[in-house]
């Protein structure tokens, strides 16, 4: 996924200058910024007094954005999510499922190597009505090594999953890795 | 919030009220709430939110996590819920978004049902929060094609982004109030796309500035702003994506 940016070039900075550290006042700062072109288009910048990491903690609370954010965090350590949709729409049943999810998913990332691919998928059984989060470990080439690697991951989260109403499960179907 | 679109791109609106302390506040309430709400809110479920708090304690800095139990109650559809925990409520809607007009009402509902269950003396904070998921059908963009707020990278830096998140803190109505607004880099529910959250929460961010009877007024008013502040987030072509028009 590539996002680029083509902005029309901010004023140089005037380089040459000597930027001496002074005390200045919430007026003389707006001057100050407009003038070196470090901010082309910062209208007001606060004093001290408002910082910004404060008020960001103070959110008004939210359901969904807590799925969405576990999700990309999952997907920027190297899982693969083939079906989006269906992996949402289990979390959003199985609520209680995103910590032990994100615990899963990281020890496990971390306990395989780069030649192994990870896919987060819904397991639907299709002989009853049951389904669970499946974490899948996939490779090129398989040994006897790989089901006890697995069940060491599971006894790291196992415990991570009493009481909860959701299910995942790390494990491999012994496919070659998807493209 | 914003213009009205064939395909809007809110995956969650919230209103939340925080009551201030010295509104009294106990276990009952939740269910005095539920009392009048079941008719349009029938499910119950048990909801948690993870709390940290850092403070200086004699021995250095002392670290608490845990989590606040909160009472939800859901609409049939499971499309509109109220979460009621400690000194807190709030009311959500999820997609497909019921417009202002759908979702104002059981704001209304709500908050007069808290006014009417508990003697609230002021209104700690009050949040306006809308969550949109952006999807765009292409695998590599410029963003100042679509947005009109982005990450700006400087000449001598690589152009290419593989994710980001961009954020900024509005102070409106003489910093009585603050519009936070967060532009990330998501996951994509379609093959071959970008997704973006762009995340705007305004909020009332002096305890007690508005008086509880002004609460609706002040819920309007953001809206309204809030509206305009997304609108100047995005450009047309985004806009064309919106109407199904791309």
């Amino acid at each position: 996924m590539l996002a680029t940016t083509h902005m029309t070039p901010w004023p140089e900075a005037e380089s040459s200058k000597e930027i001496k550290p002074q005390a200045v006042s919430f007026s003389q700062l707006k001057q100050h910024v407009r003038e070196f072109g470090v901010f082309r288009y910062a209208s007001s910048i606060l004093p001290y007094e408002f910082p910004y990491i404060r008020h960001s903690q103070d959110k008004t609370s939210t359901v969904n954005l807590e799925i969405e954010e576990a999700l990309s965090e999952i997907r920027f350590i190297g899982i693969l999510i083939p079906n989006v949709l269906d992996v949402k729409k289990y979390i959003s049943n199985y609520a209680d499922i995103l910590g032990p999810l994100l615990n899963a998913c990281e020890i496990t990332a971390e306990r395989f190597a780069v030649e192994v691919q990870l896919s987060l998928e819904v397991y639907h059984d299709p002989e009853i009505e049951d389904e669970y989060l499946a974490l899948y470990v996939r490779k090129q080439k398989y040994d006897e090594n790989i089901m006890k690697e697995i069940k060491k991951i599971r006894s790291l989260y196992g415990h991570s999953l009493i009481d909860k109403k959701g299910w995942l499960l790390v494990t491999t179907d012994f496919r070659y890795p998807k493209e | 919030m914003g213009k009205k679109y064939k395909n809007p791109p809110i995956i969650e609106a919230v209103c939340e009220f925080r009551v201030s302390p010295d509104t009294e506040w106990d276990v009952t309430i939740p269910g005095l709430i539920y009392e009048k709400l079941q008719g349009k809110f029938p499910k119950k479920q048990k909801a948690f939110k993870g709390k940290a708090q850092i403070s200086k304690g004699e021995k250095g800095t002392e670290y608490l996590i845990g989590h606040e139990e909160r009472i939800a109650f859901l609409a049939d559809d499971e499309k509109r819920l109220v979460l009621v925990g400690p000194s807190t409520m709030s009311v959500s809607c999820f997609a497909p978004y019921p417009t202002w007009d759908g979702f104002k009402p059981y704001i209304e509902e709500a908050f007069s049902t808290l006014t009417e269950k508990v003697d609230v003396k002021g209104l700690q904070r009050i949040g306006l929060r809308y969550i949109n998921k952006i999807e765009i059908p292409n695998e590599r963009i410029a963003l100042e094609d679509y947005f009109e707020f982005y990450p700006f990278l400087g000449k001598n830096l690589p152009q290419d982004l593989g994710s980001f998140i961009v954020g900024g803190i509005f102070p409106l109505a003489e910093e009585r109030d603050m519009c936070r607004l967060h532009l990330t880099t998501a996951v994509p529910e379609k093959p071959d796309s970008l997704a973006f959250i762009l995340d705007l929460d305004y909020y009332l961010a002096k305890p007690q500035a508005v008086h509880v009877n002004e609460s609706l007024n002040w819920i309007e008013n953001a809206h309204q702003k809030i509206g305009k502040i997304f609108e100047g987030c995005i450009n047309d072509r985004l806009r064309a994506i919106f109407q199904g028009d791309e």
